[in-house]
């Protein structure tokens, strides 16, 4: 089970890591073979994929999020800035 | 055996006036026979007589919603109407019909209103649309379609090529699904509404048909289009939503053309009881054969759980919207799978008789072509597999085994309870955790032990507890890796184990919201408990390999069904509709 972490607790810069982490576990690569600035599609993060994590990340942050948003940021540094946006002060 | 027909029965259905117009299939001289049809596809031509008989009931309108001037208002009896064709002639179906409506759901689902009056208007008026997605090769990977629409001055510029699709050639207007942006990603695609009178003739050309095991009527062809321009306002909806759209309004497809192809099933047995009433071996009729009527009885309680799957999840469109991408996935990947199953057992009753392409039971051979693109056409079954399976582990924490996880209404399961108006657009792409059939499982199953109604039903039923209990132990645990396109045979296994439940949670429930109602409003048939305890049996027996023992009697009290059904020419669905007009052994007057 994921372990939950309320939004607000997360930096950018944590929130990217344990995103990198994320998605090098979807795509079996390393972590640091993924670039913060690359489209994710590119490492192999596929459509169905992204809906999926899109879903992972909603769990683990406690948020409510547009199942497309990974389709509309598709690389980190786009995703974790969205994210920040949507976590709000408890 | 009772012969009612069910009260659900709704009065306005236009399958009366479909049979009327059709005729009987079995009478030689009618223009509409299945003996036409025959010598049609012998000559890979469309039945012609058909085609004017649905252009006079103007089929088209039953694929256009009500708020657009057409007759489209439940899933449901859009499947009915779709099947009456697909028993006649799957050709028809699809070439008539489903190709069209594969189509208009794009528009229904993301068009603006001027688009949708635009598709409506050439529906209402019998014309047909097709709907340009294949590219062979890119199969259903429609992140990486290459057929191009780029962006020139104020319009659009169109070059590629589509193969494999119906009626791309005699239609009056095309879905063309596109390439809108070069970079990779699900934002990339778009769909156009393009019509042919726009296109100019140079810039277009269609290769040969593509010759086809099955479907030979069917017009299946090829377009390529080169710089071709097509107006600013082609795009359905916003430009790079196209991957969304579909993966959103497919859902009703996949969910009503497996309900479609079920007439086949259905003429398939009709057929194979009209042999076996006639064939005499070793001094006896085939049908007193223990074996054949284990067959017959088993392909008939097939038809039976398909449609239980296919009704539930069809009004689960209407109730509970938003877990449609899971099951319509679900009931693609395992309706199409049963009918082509039960139609090959069938096919051994008719031995050589199945293999000739003429004679008095020709029209065997063709059903069984006919049947086996619902396996592989419009999502294979592996890609209903990739959209479930990525699903389950959200799944597995958040709503199985916890009854109070996601509302169930209970309307999901009752035949008799009007629909809410169909929304296209409250379609979602994830269902979200949520899982009303998982959960109804588990709540029914306590409420039959309580009330410990058939002896048989209890441990039958426990036994896809028992399975939704281990799947939620092996999908909270299936690592990120193993949800993709590189999943391991083990974890698809997960796919297809689930959706065996979900079917068994259908037909359960489904009994289960018969049996309650009062004497006068129930259907006597769907009421008894035998006939659930033999498709929880077929269904077991998919999870299990073991067939879990049954009373002799339930065989016969289904064979003794099946063979009235026949006799009074009634449907062999859950409807029991009569086919007014055909021949029945036992006539039965409209």
């Amino acid at each position: 089970m994921t372990i939950q972490v309320t939004a607000n607790e997360h930096t950018e810069t944590s929130l990217k890591i344990w995103l990198v982490e994320r998605v090098a576990s979807y795509v079996r690569l390393k972590p640091d073979a993924i670039k913060t600035d690359v489209a994710l599609a590119n490492y192999g993060l596929d459509s169905v994929y992204a809906l999926t994590l899109t879903g992972d990340i909603e769990d683990y942050l406690g948020l409510s999020l547009e199942s497309t948003l990974m389709w509309d940021h598709p690389n980190i540094d786009a995703l974790s800035k969205k994210l920040l946006e949507a976590f709000v002060p408890a | 055996m009772m012969a009612q027909q069910m009260p659900t029965q709704r009065q306005d259905l236009p399958l009366h006036e479909i049979e009327k117009l059709l005729g009987d299939p079995w009478d030689r001289a009618n223009p509409c026979s299945f003996h036409a049809i025959l010598e049609a596809d012998e000559r890979n031509e469309m039945a012609a007589a058909g085609e004017e008989m649905l252009d006079r009931f103007g089929l088209g309108a039953e694929f256009v919603p009500v708020t657009l001037g057409g007759r489209l208002h439940s899933l449901t009896d859009l499947i009915e109407v779709g099947r009456a064709i697909f028993r006649r002639d799957p050709c028809l179906g699809l070439g008539y019909g489903a190709s069209s409506l594969i189509a208009a759901v794009n528009v229904w689902s993301a068009g603006t209103p001027a688009q949708q009056q635009k598709a409506a208007a050439l529906l209402l008026r019998n014309r047909k649309l097709a709907c340009a997605y294949h590219e062979l090769e890119h199969g259903n990977d429609l992140t990486r379609a290459a057929f191009e629409a780029a962006p020139q001055g104020e319009h659009w510029r169109l070059s590629g090529s589509k193969q494999v699709i119906a009626n791309i050639e005699r239609a009056d207007a095309l879905i063309l699904y596109a390439r809108t942006d070069p970079n990779a990603g699900s934002r990339s695609h778009s769909q156009l509404l393009v019509e042919k009178a726009a296109i100019p003739p140079e810039c277009v050309s269609y290769p040969a048909r593509f010759a086809s095991v099955g479907m030979r009527g069917v017009q299946l062809g090829g377009i390529e289009l080169r710089d071709c321009p097509a107006p600013a306002d082609s795009v359905l909806g916003v430009p790079g939503r196209g991957l969304e759209t579909a993966l959103k309004a497919f859902q009703v497809t996949r969910v009503a053309l497996p309900g479609m192809f079920m007439g086949i099933l259905d003429t398939g047995l009709r057929s194979t009881l009209r042999y076996t009433s006639q064939r005499m071996l070793y001094g006896r009729s085939v049908l007193d054969f223990p074996q054949t009527q284990a067959v017959l009885v088993n392909a008939f309680a097939d038809l039976l759980l398909c449609d239980c799957f296919v009704t539930v999840v069809a009004r689960s469109m209407h109730l509970t919207p938003a877990v449609g991408s899971v099951y319509s996935a679900a009931v693609k990947y395992l309706v199409p799978k049963l009918l082509i199953d039960a139609m090959t057992a069938l096919s051994a009753i008719l031995g050589a008789q199945f293999y000739l392409r003429t004679g008095e039971h020709a029209l065997f051979q063709k059903l069984l072509r006919d049947l086996k693109p619902a396996g592989f056409g419009h999502a294979a079954r592996v890609t209903c597999q990739m959209t479930i399976l990525p699903q389950l582990p959200r799944l597995a924490r958040r709503a199985w085994l916890q009854p109070d996880a996601t509302p169930v209404p209970a309307a999901l399961f009752d035949l008799n309870d009007e629909l809410p108006p169909f929304s296209f657009q409250s379609l979602a792409l994830g269902a979200g955790g949520q899982d009303p059939l998982a959960t109804a499982l588990v709540v029914t199953k306590a409420a039959l032990h309580a009330q410990a109604a058939s002896p048989e039903l209890g441990p039958l039923v426990q036994v896809f507890v028992d399975e939704l209990e281990q799947l939620q132990q092996r999908c909270v645990a299936l690592p990120p890796a193993e949800l993709s396109v590189m999943a391991s045979a083990r974890s698809h296994a997960q796919s297809e184990r689930y959706v065996t439940v979900l079917a068994a949670s259908a037909c359960l429930n489904l009994w289960w919201h018969e049996q309650a109602k009062p004497t006068a409003q129930g259907d006597a048939f769907l009421r008894d408990p035998q006939w659930i305890e033999v498709v929880l049996q077929r269904l077991q027996f998919r999870l299990t390999h073991v067939t879990h023992p049954l009373p002799k009697r339930h065989g016969a009290h289904l064979l003794a069904e099946l063979l009235d059904r026949h006799q009074q020419a009634h449907s062999f669905d859950l409807t029991r509709r009569t086919l007014c007009g055909w021949d029945a052994p036992s006539s039965s007057s409209c």
